[in-house]
């Protein structure tokens, strides 16, 4: 004990010396001391540890030290400046603020609008850096304790916060707060510009950085998601990667709905929504109308989204963000499925047999007294084994096998790491940025994965008081391997077929099950071989994708408010794909091996490498002059861009082995071997005029010239013209008896036209296919086959763009110190002369009809948002929070179109889109009296209401019964018919329902106190219909394919029989919905969803640690849930589909959707 | 007061319990398996019959009815398949009697009764009553 104790006094004396030995020699004069610390770290062994923020530190001091020991010279440096230090262990010196004991005091006072001079109620007033706080009352008094020293704080929502310091001798203050300019200055990124929100005519919407940053999803197209009304997002299906269609406001074009899309521009760069890093996002402006868009030209066809990331900032010290979160991911739908072999079989046999007189199984009594002695086994019972080798060598299996399981993951887990970097002087400023994201994908076998990375460097430099660059580079690359065939989605839709409960995976030595003379009478092919497939491991994919953007710009300040810029990017895109597949073996007897023989099942090795490249160009003026009340905004300027595709493919069978995967190893047929090459060039110039009275009276106008080499010279240029005007109300002198609670009231109308060019490459050429070969019976030689070119079917030469004009009115108000917002918008937007196959030339013509711009749809729609902000001081702190929401619909007609029959196999006009026709279903025949009245009035003529599938004659129960479903003979003609297919005679068919997403809607909550945060966004759609087709099988299950093996557990309980009469399924039937010709398969209102939902996209709850200050200006710990919930009523009768899922396509079959789960953690220093 | 408290709760689960609780469905119960002749151990190569009689025959919603006897050691044999059996009413006694079994499998084997009952609306319940021999 006692040499322990002369040990650390022997250190404590050993620092001591240390730090008297160390001694300072300099010489300042009138330096501040934040660069006077350096100085004296470089002389000695210590260094300085303190807030960035220290009060004192950009005190100017003047020193003459000379070998002047450090505490000494401390003790000079800081001297009057109230900063004390104290000696740390590691040669650290940690300053601080030196606390001054003082008296409580009574402090009183009054807050009053500087204005008006009326007092504020409710206005927090807090001690700064305490707990200590208040609010005023009705007449704006506030009482507190303070001490000499201490600094109050009082803020207000709409006005500027103010800080006043406890005098000695002064307990009495009276506080004037001035109208916060924050709002009336938010600036929102246009085309080519930026302009003051409140000055904005054109719709033109926000979505914050707040909304979308630090959202545990992969990409940004998800965080966007609800974000607006006018904003519908759809994913192809829930894996990673997916793609996604977008638009604003429904449809610009019936042509082209997957490559007329939004014009995405990412700091005025054209890229993938997918591939912006949402953390890296400062806003994002949504250009709805066209007088906002048209400065944008051809590719704005169908509106603008505007993405501007993060910069660095002058003065800004840099700052270091790290944020890191993990967590899983899980199906948003429910997948307890039939499991129990007994019930697969069963379900199947008792389905065909009505179908047929055979039953699925084959399987005798005996057999179904095994299946249901194994009932409830969950594992093999030793007793009971699942699968039993017969005496022939085959196998006969019992099984109780979990196929959902076998494929998929249903938990998963995903990673995401973000780390950024900002800062600046007066001379540069910088953002650099870093991500990682990684998840797992669903599919167990092999599991698939997904990695993601991307990068962002922004740099500017003011190079002259009159010259400033700017450069920005950002890179994506993601890689995707999975397993199974090139397309993942085949596993989704052939991997439950003949996949039932009753057969496992495997047999009892390894082997995969495939045919089997026990299954389906030696015809079920089960998973269609993707088990075996998956389970054989060798079918490998990989999906490259990177993405590389580089933009130069400069900004010359030619006068006063003349500026010129100039900037070049380039991107460069390249995708890389490769298939590896390879035969399958499996087993279907007891020392045997066969290889599956389909089209998955093959030696071959196939690679696609394409590259895009995109030149664009800007240069533009803008002068921004102001003369008293007169504001205006000249914009003009060119741009121009080059786009070029180049794509090459190839496949080759048999290799040398199944391991390795290259053309190297490759020895049998070239299979494919293609390229494809594609440019397309546009011109563009534009002008824009932007004038305010007063910010009161609001004028744009906007003209752009674009041409296209997607049309043919003669054709190529499309002038657009867009304008708005505005009407500030509130500014006027008339609304100052009302300002102090309507603050702001505008109104808005705009009018514009846009072109769209996303016609075909070369849509005005007629092209020739010169890759035709003949059959090996047409040779010259006898041995080499010829090849021969084909000439395309002629074009009209005077294809041109595609027109929509739109008119839009606006109304933006703001209430009680804008803490109430609510804007609202209607809009028409017509658009004009869309390719359609154009006028019937006569059948001597001998090709098809060439397409022309003649066809013409109308969309009319409307929006509104609302929107409350406010903070009070509870316990001394502030209490922020946030209520809003948005809702929006729109209806889309076609108004010109060249099918005068109105035959509703394609458009017509008077048509409405997405417009559902069906027939109409009353209910389900109980008894068989029915039946018999019902064939008294209908004379069962067709399939449908015969409930027999076509050409089978043979079924158990033909012909109608109780428990089929009774169509409605509308026309009363005396038969169920489609009449002749137009819309004026659709027979017994009506408009059901609509496949477009009506009342797209959002709302969100959030709130902050202190330290800890909570949003809640919340989107959906009110209706959209959806009738499940053909291969919808988690829906229809055995009504579909009797071999379906994803069955929900209650399923029979929704099917009718003489116990069960109100059930929602007819009678047992197989294939009834397989095929337009039976009774389930054409649309009808009794099985027509409503797949409108309500979800939670994401819930977040964050704490900010009030710890570790010295080191890190935030430090938040959060959990973040992307669609936690969901409700739709589509749940009532498949648990199994997700609503988002089933509109993506009628069949619903794609990857799973996910909800995602994260714990995560956010660090600035 | 208490008790008054008290008394309101239990009525209303009582009520609760009344209004939601469905009525459980009542099988068929049977005695246990009769094994001809009765022995303390069996020869492998033995034959044996098998008896069981219903004592209560359940609900009347009863649509079909299966049973059969099965044996611990025919789940892995393909020649072997369940013993269906029908019932045989004689005075009122329903009994369902086994074909002749051959003990093939030596040691603590078992035999089963199976049924499987089926009631509308899908509801299928299973009966299964083992009994436990031994051969040597």
């Amino acid at each position: 004990m006692r040499r322990k104790f002369v040990l650390a006094l022997s250190l404590m004396l050993l620092s001591l010396l240390t730090v008297q030995a160390q001694v300072v020699t300099l010489k300042v004069t009138n330096q501040p001391i934040r660069e006077v610390l350096p100085m004296v770290e470089q002389q000695c062994d210590y260094h300085f540890f303190y807030n960035n923020n220290l009060t004192g530190l950009d005190n100017l001091v003047t020193l003459t030290l000379n070998q002047t020991p450090l505490e000494q010279a401390l003790k000079q440096l800081f001297k009057g400046t109230g900063i004390s230090y104290k000696m740390a262990e590691n040669n650290v010196i940690v300053l601080s603020v030196e606390e001054k004991k003082s008296a409580v005091r009574h402090i009183t006072g009054v807050v009053l609008d500087k204005k008006s001079n009326e007092p504020i109620i409710g206005a927090s007033v807090a001690v700064k850096g305490t707990t200590s706080g208040t609010i005023t009352d009705l007449d704006g008094n506030f009482t507190l304790e303070a001490s000499t020293g201490q600094y109050l704080q009082v803020s207000y929502l709409g006005y500027e916060t103010y800080e006043l310091r406890v005098a000695a001798g002064s307990d009495i203050y009276r506080v004037m707060l001035a109208e916060s300019t924050a709002q009336l200055d938010e600036v929102v990124v246009v085309g080519y510009g930026a302009q003051k929100k409140v000055n904005l005519t054109g719709a033109v919407s926000v979505v914050e950085s707040k909304d979308i940053v630090g959202r545990p999803t992969p990409n940004m197209v998800t965080a966007l998601q609800g974000a607006d009304p006018a904003l519908n997002i759809t994913m192809s299906a829930g894996g990673p990667g997916a793609s996604y269609n977008f638009n604003i406001r429904g449809l610009a074009s019936i042509n082209n709905s997957s490559t007329t899309k939004p014009l995405v521009l990412v700091d005025g760069v054209e890229m993938e929504l997918s591939r912006v890093n949402t953390n890296d996002i400062e806003s994002v402006s949504i250009l709805k109308d066209a007088s906002a868009s048209a400065i944008y030209g051809s590719k704005a066809a169908a509106g603008v989204i505007l993405v501007t990331t993060k910069s660095g900032k002058e003065g800004l010290a840099p700052q270091v963000t790290i944020d890191a979160k993990a967590g899983w991911k899980s199906p948003t739908t429910d997948h307890d499925f039939i499991t129990q072999g007994f019930w697969s079989a069963y379900i199947s046999d008792i389905f065909m047999l009505q179908h047929t007189k055979t039953a699925m199984t084959t399987y005798t009594e005996a057999d179904y007294a095994e299946l249901w002695m194994r009932l409830n086994d969950q594992t093999e019972n030793p007793e009971r084994p699942w699968v039993v080798t017969q005496n022939d060598g085959t196998y006969k299996y019992y099984a109780n096998f979990n196929w959902y399981d076998h494929y998929y993951k249903t938990i998963r887990p995903m990673q995401d790491y973000n780390v950024s970097l900002k800062g600046g002087n007066d001379r540069i400023n910088y953002f650099v940025s870093g991500r990682y994201y990684t998840e797992d994908g669903m599919i167990r076998i092999d599991n698939d994965k997904w990695h993601q990375f991307s990068t962002r460097a922004k740099v500017n430099i003011n190079v002259k008081p009159w010259l400033h660059y700017g450069v920005n580079f950002s890179f994506f690359s993601s890689r995707y391997t999975y397993p199974g065939t090139e397309s993942s989605r085949e596993i989704f839709r052939v991997g439950s077929l003949h996949a039932m409960a009753y057969i496992p995976a495997t047999n009892p030595d390894g082997s995969f099950v495939y045919l089997n003379p026990w299954i389906y009478s030696g015809q079920g092919t089960v998973g269609d071989g993707m088990s075996a497939l998956l389970l054989n491991g060798k079918h490998k994919n990989l999906n490259l994708n990177r993405e590389m953007v580089i933009q130069n710009s400069l900004t010359f300040d030619l006068y006063k408010n003349l500026t010129l810029n100039a900037d070049y990017s380039f991107t460069w895109r390249m995708k890389e794909i490769s298939n590896r597949s390879v035969k399958v073996p499996y087993s279907a007897k007891e020392g045997t091996t066969d290889l599956i023989e389909n089209f998955r099942s093959v030696d071959s090795y196939h690679q696609q490498l394409a590259r895009y490249q995109t030149h664009n160009y800007n240069v533009y003026l803008r002068w921004t002059p102001t003369w008293d009340k007169h504001h205006l905004t000249l914009t003009a300027g060119y741009n121009g861009e080059m786009y070029r595709y180049h794509s090459t493919q190839a496949t080759r069978m048999d290799l040398m082995t199944e391991d390795l995967s290259s053309f190297n190893f490759a020895k049998g047929e070239v299979t494919e071997l293609s390229e494809s090459i594609k440019t397309v060039a546009t011109n563009g110039f534009f002008a824009r005029v932007n004038y305010d009275w007063a910010g009161r009276y609001l004028f744009e106008v906007s003209v752009r010239a674009d041409a296209s080499s997607r049309f043919a010279p003669g054709y190529r240029w499309a002038v657009t013209p867009g304008g708005s005007l505005g009407w500030r109300m509130s500014e006027e002198p008339f609304w100052e008896s009302i300002h102090d609670w309507w603050d702001n009231a505008k109104i808005r109308f705009s009018a514009g036209q846009l072109a769209n060019q996303m016609t075909g490459y070369y849509d005005y050429i007629q092209s020739v296919d010169a890759d035709g070969m003949f059959t090996q019976a047409i040779t010259l030689d006898g041995a080499t086959v010829l090849s021969y070119a084909t000439e395309n079917d002629p074009n009209a030469g005077t294809l041109t763009w595609e027109k929509m004009t739109t008119y839009d009115v606006g109304l933006d108000l703001g209430f009680l110190g804008n803490r109430l917002s609510l804007t609202g918008d209607f809009y028409i937007r017509n658009t004009e002369g869309m390719l359609n196959t154009g006028t019937a030339l006569p059948s001597v013509y001998g090709a098809t009809d060439p397409k022309q711009n003649s066809a013409n749809m109308s969309t009319r729609g409307w929006e509104l948002a609302v929107t409350w902000r406010d903070k009070h001081n509870v316990l001394g702190k502030d209490f922020k929070y946030e209520i809003g929401g948005g809702v929006g619909n729109y209806r889309t007609f076609i108004t010109k179109y060249n099918n005068p029959e109105k035959l509703l196999s394609t458009y017509y006009e008077g048509q409405e889109l997405g417009e559902l026709w069906g027939y109409e279903i009353d209910g389900l025949f109980q008894t068989q009296e029915e039946v018999v009245d019902y064939l008294t009035k209908v004379d069962p003529v067709n399939s449908m209401v015969y409930t027999d599938i076509v050409g089978v004659l043979d079924s158990k129960a033909p012909g109608l019964h109780p428990g089929d479903v009774r169509y409605v003979d509308l026309n009363g003609d005396g038969v169920i018919t489609s009449g002749n297919n137009t819309a004026d005679n659709p027979g017994d068919r009506r408009i059901i329902g609509n496949t477009l997403p009506k009342y797209n809607y959002n709302f969100h909550i959030s709130a902050e106190w202190y330290g800890v945060d909570l949003s809640i966004h919340f989107q959906g759609v009110g209706r959209r219909d959806w009738y499940p087709m053909t291969e919808a099988t988690t829906f229809w299950g055995p009504y579909s394919r009797p071999y379906q093996g994803f069955m929900a557990k209650d399923f029979m309980t929704n099917v009718w029989s003489e116990d069960n009469p109100d059930a929602y399924f007819p009678r047992y039937r197989a294939y009834e919905a397989l095929g337009s010709a039976n009774s389930l398969g054409p649309a009808n209102t009794r099985y027509m969803l409503n797949v409108g939902y309500l979800r939670m996209k994401n819930i977040t709850v964050g704490y900010t640690l009030p710890c570790w200050k010295n080191v890190f200006s935030e430090f938040r710990i959060y959990f973040s849930a992307e669609n936690p919930w969901c409700w739709s009523q589509l749940q009532k009768y498949c648990r199994s589909i997700d609503p988002e899922q089933a509109v993506v396509s009628s069949q619903a079959i794609t990857y799973g959707f996910a909800r995602t789960f994260t714990f995560g953690l956010t660090a600035t220093f | 007061m208490k008790r008054t408290y008290i008394f309101a709760l239990f009525s209303l689960v009582l009520a609760f319990v009344a209004c939601t609780g469905e009525k459980a469905r009542e099988l068929p119960t049977f005695s246990t398996i009769t094994v001809t002749p009765a022995k303390e151990v069996y020869a492998l190569g033995d034959s044996v019959q098998c008896s069981i009689t219903m004592l209560t025959p359940g609900d009347a919603s009863l649509k079909e009815a299966k049973y059969w006897f099965y044996t611990s050691w025919w789940g892995s044999d393909p020649n072997m398949t369940a013993d269906f059996c029908t019932p045989d009413t004689v005075d009122g006694i329903v009994s369902f009697t086994s074909s002749k079994i051959a003990l093939t499998k030596a040691g603590e084997v078992r035999i089963y009764f199976w049924g499987r009952l089926e009631y509308p609306n899908w509801d299928f319940q299973p009966v299964q009553i083992p009994v436990t021999i031994h051969v040597q």
